[in-house]
């Protein structure tokens, strides 16, 4: 894989080819994958002298990416700073090699779009690489709390169980493949048929065993730097 | 294989973690009256209470060398692994009913998340796992932990084996890189199966 050369802007933890753990100090310069490098730009643990450069890495990465609202939400500022793909509907689709779906209520930032494409994106050479990725709506929250009694007897005659740990549906983001794709038709199914979102999702996902890299819940919140460049 | 391909596996090297043994599986026994039981244990221990055991080395930090060879050591197509410190209260089939639907392995997030996350293991441990990982996995708790014997679980398991020697250590920083490497389709079970009202949890009792 290419490595893409950064400056460190704070302190860098990076493991080398070896296994072992490198320190890179600020103003360190230092290769990295591309992946690596994505994540530690948008978190301004990095930087390079060329924002130009910066959007290039990243526009290339996500040149098969896209967001889908499902109603109206100005993206501009993330779909221009990527010249990401735009879409609308009214139910979860995949128009996209690689889509993030969102609710419409929902406030991103580039870099919360970016490192959740990179997170799912196809890895070259790998046995298996994550087709979906989506945070859990809470620590402590499960489906025997949320959701119509229809919904959780629904998903109970499914599963066996409702201690289960429930996903937030405002924001997922999902690679194309002949599962993913029949998944996504089986949540709009069930949302069409009047089932909560929550439940909706995981009754789908249950059905159509996605690769899934579950986050943790707030992810989206958490790791963003609290100033931009 | 045997005739009904599914039991449950414990590690347990020493005395304290012998005695958790032996009481998890008394309580198993309550839900789970015919479910066969295997037990890995120390050279020479001998038998865990009523349970067939099978002796195993224990390199480093005791019980995980023999935790990540658990593809190697079940005999049985689905297994439902569980931490000697653990207590059953409740049935445990949907978990085999999560293996049955297709999945690969099923388990719970770990209680500790984000800054807490990983503090059990050492501080090189900790950062290089965090480093080698996208930002913020999840962390997962391998105290509970259905799988079923497939391509990819074995897969994992000899990714999970390669981590594990770097440090020879804790297990659940190893897991994580092993499922950056390779990927499996992973059900995610409440906290009532780990640490909760169906799964009981004694973390630490083994030491005592």
């Amino acid at each position: 894989m290419a490595k893409v050369q950064l400056q460190a802007v704070g302190t860098v933890h990076e493991v080398d080819e070896h296994g072992q753990l490198v320190i890179y100090h600020p103003g360190d310069w230092f290769k990295t994958g591309k992946q690596r490098a994505i994540e530690l730009l948008e978190t301004r643990q990095a930087k390079l002298p060329d924002q130009e450069q910066v959007k290039a890495i990243v526009k290339e990465d996500l040149a098969d990416c896209g967001i889908l609202s499902l109603g109206e939400s100005d993206l501009s500022a993330i779909v221009n700073q990527y010249e990401l793909k735009h879409a609308m509907a009214e139910y979860p689709k995949l128009p996209f090699g690689r889509t993030l779906i969102i609710a419409p209520h929902l406030t991103l930032s580039p870099q919360h779009v970016a490192v959740g494409f990179v997170r799912i994106e196809r890895r070259k050479g790998a046995y298996a690489s994550w087709e979906m990725a989506a945070m859990l709506r809470s620590e402590s929250i499960t489906a025997a709390q949320i959701g119509t009694e229809d919904d959780q007897k629904a998903t109970l005659n499914l599963v066996g169980t409702i201690a289960l740990p429930v996903y937030d549906t405002s924001a997922v983001w999902i690679r194309k493949t002949r599962d993913t794709e029949r998944m996504v038709e089986a949540w709009v199914q069930n949302l069409q048929d009047g089932v909560g979102d929550e439940h909706a999702f995981l009754q789908a996902l249950y059905q159509h065993k996605i690769l899934i890299c579950s986050l943790p819940t707030g992810w989206l919140g958490r790791w963003l730097p609290t100033t931009e460049a | 294989m045997v005739a009904n391909n599914r039991g449950v596996i414990y590690v347990a090297f020493g005395r304290g973690a012998r005695r958790e043994a032996r009481l998890s599986a008394e309580s198993l026994k309550r839900y789970h009256p015919l479910m066969p039981v295997l037990v890995i244990t120390g050279r020479d221990d001998g038998p865990v209470g009523w349970a067939p055991s099978v002796e195993y080395d224990d390199p480093g930090t005791p019980g995980r060398w023999a935790k990540v060879n658990l593809d190697r050591l079940t005999i049985w197509e689905d297994t439902l692994f569980l931490d000697a410190d653990t207590r059953v209260y409740g049935n445990l089939e949907q978990g085999f009913q999560v293996l049955s639907q297709g999945y690969d392995l099923a388990m719970c997030p770990s209680i500790p998340q984000q800054a807490e996350m990983l503090g059990h293991l050492t501080e090189e441990e900790r950062t290089t796992t965090l480093v080698s990982l996208p930002i913020e996995p999840l962390q997962l708790n391998t105290g509970v932990m259905w799988f079923r014997k497939t391509a990819a679980i074995t897969k994992l398991f000899a990714e999970w084996r390669r981590q594990w020697k770097r440090w020879q250590d804790k297990d659940q920083g190893a897991l994580l890189r092993a499922l950056y490497q390779r990927p499996v389709r992973i059900w995610l079970m409440g906290r009532a199966f780990n640490a909760g009202t169906i799964v009981g949890h004694r973390f630490g009792a083994c030491a005592r």
